[in-house]
């Protein structure tokens, strides 16, 4: 199993100063590094009431000075407006973070698709396109091309002759890597059906329960055979609500107000359909929180059961305070990631208590 | 008071002097963190698409690392190609910057010229001027309201609340890059409370003219400019070249780098026009020589004293900040690093 903390969406915490919500998050992604966890995300969303942040990729970059090693992924929406944009910005992260960068793309969420006057019918399409485009522009060739909503480059020459040969671009920087992981962020089985179709890995949603996520991956394990494509060694990522502690009691009672407000938040936006009943409901089959042997049972049935193999941990919600946070980050890296580097554990030396050495 | 930035960093590998990209963006950020241990008021990076060299086309990500990166320093965008972009992504990249930096984001921003980057985002360069001026407002109105609409002829947004907002309030500084041949350009800053980023081509009379179109535009629009820029809410920029070394025949060696660089560039561009208003490139290979050493030799290049001596006419002139133009491709960074040392302990003073 992989570990990535995130992804944060960096929103304004019960007056905090938002700039101590952006320090805070370097400081938890400096330590997660430490810790051994393999990448950190940053999600982007707009025009959200707590103030979210809006361009994961200058975060991203701030990242990116505060770490060597670890991955950064961001989660970037790729709809809203000209995929070159996205494609230059993450060109430039990725040298800027030597070569670590993933991408998730997002198609945007309804009230960004219609601020930006994009007919909701379209947005797959549009999706679908607009990786295409980046990743054209990520190849080490210029090009152009000729799609529904982009077309480029367009001819319109004020009289250079230098230009009026040019009949394809080149985007530069290209990133260091050779290809930069592109990942998509399956809303829907049709997303799934798409991302197994062209080859995406897809990036489970926190929402989904346990049972959900196995069968988005049953699906794109069918999908990706029918149209005659390996899966071997497939990432399945997913992303989490998490929370360890030394005690069920401790884990919850840190963690559930501020799950509950969030997914509340969550529900009045529209982004989660059913409006949260209870912390047990919400949390069933859903929030990985506990003490060690809850928290690591859990994860192994993930891996076993459910067929994650990348587990992406939120772990600093909004309105929790940051030594918190700050807690429950170390005593996952100490006491779970361990557990999972090995096909097989020894329980005798499991780790349960916050003290080195007991 | 007259206050010393340092640019350009634009991250290019030219056929002069060919890098791997991750090492220029490595050595941006080493830099400017010794730009800020040299006490220099802010470093600016320059953007530029799809150029053979790799030139940065992502200023605001570039900020987001040195933000992280230093403590002090102010970082800017010079420029950030606005009519290119889409103004919404432009305003909530700025603010998340802002936020990162703990609101040490100067903004500037230009027009851009060359063809083939208008063309490769779909766009008529012809309409750069209407972008530009509906950017501004829609900009302004991302950053103050607290929700808004925007029909224009470009650009269309139906109740959008950009979040985050920036730190600095209302908004962080914003510096057009116009020059008075483009006096629309100039009008257009002003009008918007904008300070301004004039070019290195200037005299020090240019400059003047310049600034004196802002003022008078600044003040039809109801702004009173001397109390802006008395409390440097709009500045008068300078982005000029400037290479100092202990001494004159030691700096020079700087002027056949400078000479390629600036030839490959305004060859390949065309941004600079003769006196017929045709522009200078590699298809006259004669007037775009004459043209290189012209602007070559209005570099301020040389010994401390010669330097304060070319850069004390346009503080006189006006100018309050300068963007002193040092980061050349291909200079050793030891010399480039010397060149900042100098500048900041024997030039720098001088202005205080």
């Amino acid at each position: 199993m992989r570990f990535g903390l995130g992804p944060y969406e960096l929103g304004a915490d019960d007056g905090k100063p938002q700039v101590e919500v952006y320090e805070q998050m370097l400081e938890e992604a400096t330590q997660a590094e430490e810790l051994g966890f393999d990448s950190i995300w940053l999600a982007e969303s707009h025009f959200t009431p707590d103030g979210g942040c809006s361009s994961a990729e200058a975060a991203a970059a701030a990242v990116a000075m505060r770490t060597q090693a670890a991955r950064i992924g961001v989660f970037s929406t790729v709809t809203l407006t000209h995929p070159l944009y996205v494609a230059e910005d993450v060109a430039v992260l990725d040298n800027i973070a030597g070569g670590r960068v993933i991408v998730a793309a997002q198609p945007g969420r309804p009230e960004e698709i219609a601020a930006y006057g994009i007919d909701p019918k379209v947005v797959n399409e549009r999706f679908v396109e607009a990786l295409r485009v980046m990743l054209k522009a990520w190849a080490p060739a210029s090009f152009a091309y000729e799609g529904k909503f982009w077309k480029l480059p367009k001819k319109d020459y004020v009289g250079n002759p230098f230009a009026e040969g040019v009949t394809e671009i080149n985007v530069t920087p290209k990133p260091a890597q050779l290809n930069v992981p592109l990942w998509v962020y399956a809303r829907d089985h049709a997303d799934v059906e798409r991302a197994a179709r062209l080859g995406f890995p897809i990036v489970g949603s926190p929402f989904d329960t346990a049972a959900e996520l196995k069968a988005k991956r049953d699906l794109y394990e069918r999908a990706a055979a029918a149209a005659g494509r390996l899966t071997d060694g497939q990432i399945y990522p997913a992303i989490r609500e998490v929370y360890v502690s030394e005690t069920m009691e401790e884990a919850r009672a840190d963690t559930e107000e501020h799950l509950l407000s969030l997914y509340r938040a969550y529900h009045k936006r529209g982004v989660l359909v059913d409006a949260p009943g209870d912390f047990a409901a919400l949390a069933r089959d859903r929030f990985i929180v506990g003490d060690v042997d809850h928290v690591c049972a859990e994860i192994d049935r993930y891996q076993r059961s459910v067929g994650v193999n990348y587990l992406i941990c939120r772990m600093s919600f909004p309105g929790m305070n940051a030594s918190t946070a700050m807690a429950g980050i170390r005593f996952f890296g100490t006491a779970v990631i361990p557990e999972f580097r090995m096909a097989s554990f020894p329980r005798e030396i499991r780790r349960r208590t916050r003290l080195s050495g007991s | 008071m007259m206050e010393f930035g340092l640019g350009l960093w634009g991250m290019q590998a030219t056929r002069i002097a060919p890098r791997h990209h991750v090492n220029l963006y490595r050595e941006m950020i080493e830099d400017c963190q010794y730009a800020e241990e040299l006490g220099f008021h802010s470093l600016w990076l320059t953007e530029h698409h799809f150029w053979y060299d790799g030139y940065c086309p992502s200023l605001l990500v570039g900020l987001g690392a040195l933000a992280a990166a230093t403590k002090r320093i102010k970082i800017a965008s010079g420029l950030v190609l606005l009519p290119m972009h889409d103004p919404i992504r432009v305003a909530e990249q700025a603010a998340v910057v802002d936020q990162l930096s703990g609101g040490r984001l100067i903004l500037g921003f230009g027009n851009g010229y060359r063809d083939v980057e208008f063309d490769g985002f779909g766009l008529r360069r012809r309409d750069r001027g209407a972008r530009l001026s509906e950017s501004f407002s829609i900009l302004k109105a991302a950053w103050t309201q607290e929700r808004f609409s925007f029909a224009g002829k470009h650009f269309n947004y139906k109740e959008v609340s950009v979040t985050p907002k920036c730190v600095q309030r209302p908004h962080p500084m914003v510096m057009v890059g116009s020059s008075p041949a483009y006096a629309a350009a100039v009008r257009r800053a002003a009008k918007h409370g904008f300070g301004l980023l004039l070019p290195p081509t200037l005299s020090p009379e240019g400059v003047r003219e310049g600034i004196r179109i802002w003022r008078e535009a600044a003040r039809e629009a109801g702004y009173n400019p001397e109390q802006m820029i008395a409390e440097k809410r709009a500045r008068m920029g300078l982005c000029y070249d400037v290479w100092v070394d202990e001494s004159n025949t030691k700096a020079e060696k700087i002027l056949s780098n400078l000479r390629y660089l600036y030839r490959e560039q305004l060859g390949g561009w065309r941004f600079l026009v003769d006196a017929q208003n045709r522009p200078i490139g590699f298809d006259r290979p004669e007037v775009l020589d004459q043209t290189v050493d012209q602007v070559v030799c209005g570099a301020a290049v040389g010994s401390p004293t010669k330097v304060i001596r070319e850069l004390k006419r346009y503080e006189e002139a006006g100018i309050d900040l300068f963007c002193a133009r040092v980061r050349w491709d291909s200079t050793p960074r030891p010399d480039l690093h010397r060149c900042m040392r100098l500048l900041a302990t024997e030039v720098v003073p001088a202005f205080a």
